[in-house]
C-alpha cells in the first residue's frame, strides 16, 4: 500500500516554523506581560477568564482551518477556495459556537470570580466586552488561518502543519490586545 | 464519511452540534486550569525561571499536537486512516514526527528560556535544570498526547463526527491538564534532584 506521510518530511516542513512561532510567541508574551499585566492586577478576573478566552479563540480558528484543509484535500473547494459558499458557511458555524462560547465564558468567568474575589466590573459591559472581543478575534483568526493555507498549499507544503501554529500564536497577541484594550476603554 | 457535501443547513447545524459542547467543556477546564495556575506560584519560587518555560511548553505541545490532530482529520476524511485501520504505516509516521518534534522543539526551549532569563536579567535555574525540566515534561505529556489524539480522532469519525470539529479542542484541554500535571510531578522530580546537579 502507498504509504502518504513521512516522519522525517513532516519534522522538516514543521521544525523551522515551529521554532520560530516558539521565538516569536516568547518576544510577544513579554511584550503582552507588559501591557497587560497592571490591568491584570486591577481586575483579577481577566486572569481567570484569559486562558479559557485564548484558548477557546485558537481552538475554533483551528477547528475551521481543520475542516477547509480537510475540504481541500477531499476536493470540496479548490486551493482559492471556491466555491466560498462552503467557507462562507463554515465561518458561519464557527462564529455561532464563538457567540455561545463567548457569552458561557463570561458568565461562567463571574460566577467563579465571586467565589473567590469581589467582582469590580460591571456585568453587562463584561458580558459584551468579552462577547464582542473573542467574536472578532475567532473571525480575524480564520482568515489569518486561511491566508497561511493559502500560502503553504500554493507552495506544495502541507498546510497541515502550519495554520494551527499560526492562528494560535496570532490569535494570543490579537485576542489579549483587543481584550485589554476594550476593557481600558469601556469596563 | 457523511459529513462532507451536507446541505447548507445540514452543515452549520451538524458543526454547531458537535464542536458546542466540547468548546464549552474547555471553557470550564480552562477556567480551573487558570486557577491552579494561580495556586502554584510558590513553585516559581522554588524553581526561578520556570515561569517562562510554562507557556512555551504548553504552546509548543499545542501546535504539534494539534498539528497531529489537523493531519490524522484530513487523513480520515481522504480514507487513508480509519479506526479499524488506526496503527497503519501513515499513523505511525505521523506518530514518530510529533513526538520527535516534541523533543526537539522541548530542548530549544529549555535552551531558549535559559538564555532569555539572562538576557532579561531575571533570576533562574541551572541551564541543565532548565532542558531537564523541559524535555521530560513534554515527552511526559508529548506521548500521552499523541497516543490521546490518535484515539479520539479515529473514535470520533467511527462515531460519524467529524474528527475535525471534536479532536482539536478535546486535545486543548486535555493538553493543558496533562501538561500541568507532568510539570509539577517533573518540578518536584528536579527540586528533589537539583543537589546532585552540576
Amino acid at each position: 500500500m502507498e504509504r502518504y506521510y513521512d516522519a522525517q518530511a513532516i519534522i522538516n516542513e514543521s521544525l523551522p516554523f515551529l521554532t520560530f512561532i516558539i521565538i516569536f510567541s516568547m518576544v510577544t508574551g513579554n511584550f503582552l506581560e507588559g501591557f497587560a499585566g497592571n490591568i491584570i492586577e486591577k481586575y483579577s478576573i481577566i486572569l481567570l477568564i484569559l486562558p479559557a478566552f485564548i484558548n477557546m479563540s485558537g481552538s475554533l480558528a483551528s477547528v475551521f482551518t481543520s475542516r477547509i484543509t480537510s475540504s481541500l484535500y477531499v476536493g470540496e473547494i479548490d486551493d482559492d477556495f471556491k466555491p466560498y459558499k462552503v467557507l462562507f458557511l463554515n465561518m458561519i458555524s464557527m462564529v455561532l459556537v464563538a457567540f455561545t462560547g463567548f457569552l458561557f465564558l463570561a458568565f461562567i468567568g463571574i460566577a467563579v470570580a465571586s467565589i473567590f474575589f469581589e467582582i469590580n466590573v460591571t456585568f453587562s459591559n463584561f458580558i459584551l466586552i468579552v462577547a464582542f472581543s473573542g467574536i472578532v478575534t475567532t473571525i480575524l483568526m480564520m482568515f489569518i488561518g486561511l491566508f497561511a493555507a493559502k500560502m503553504t498549499y500554493s507552495r506544495g507544503l502541507d498546510p497541515d502543519n502550519f495554520t494551527i501554529p499560526t492562528v494560535t500564536t496570532i490569535g494570543d497577541l490579537i485576542g489579549t490586545l483587543l481584550l485589554i484594550t476594550l476593557i481600558i476603554t469601556y469596563l | 464519511m457523511g459529513v462532507f457535501f451536507l446541505s447548507e443547513k445540514d452543515l452549520v447545524l451538524t458543526t454547531y452540534k458537535e464542536t458546542a459542547p466540547i468548546i464549552l467543556v474547555t471553557i470550564v477546564a480552562e477556567i480551573w486550569v487558570g486557577v491552579f495556575l494561580i495556586g502554584i506560584e510558590d513553585f516559581y519560587e522554588l524553581l526561578p525561571g520556570l515561569f517562562i518555560i510554562v507557556p512555551g511548553l504548553m504552546e509548543a505541545r499545542g501546535n504539534i499536537s494539534g498539528a497531529l490532530g489537523q493531519r490524522l482529520g484530513s487523513a480520515i476524511h481522504l480514507g487513508i486512516v480509519s479506526w479499524e485501520d488506526k496503527f497503519n504505516e501513515d499513523v505511525r509516521e505521523n506518530v514518530k514526527a510529533s513526538v520527535s518534534l516534541g523533543l526537539l522543539m522541548s530542548f530549544s526551549l529549555g535552551v531558549l528560556a535559559f538564555i532569555s532569563s539572562i538576557l532579561l536579567g531575571f533570576k533562574h535555574m541551572s541551564l541543565l535544570e532548565f532542558i531537564l525540566i523541559a524535555v521530560l515534561t513534554s515527552t511526559l505529556a508529548g506521548v500521552s498526547q499523541v497516543g490521546f489524539t490518535v484515539f479520539i480522532a479515529t473514535y470520533s469519525s467511527h462515531l460519524g463526527l467529524d474528527p475535525d470539529n471534536v479532536t482539536i479542542p478535546a486535545l486543548s484541554v486535555v493538553g493543558d491538564i496533562l501538561t500541568i500535571i507532568y510539570l509539577l510531578i517533573v518540578a518536584k522530580f528536579t527540586l528533589s534532584i537539583s543537589g546532585w546537579l552540576p
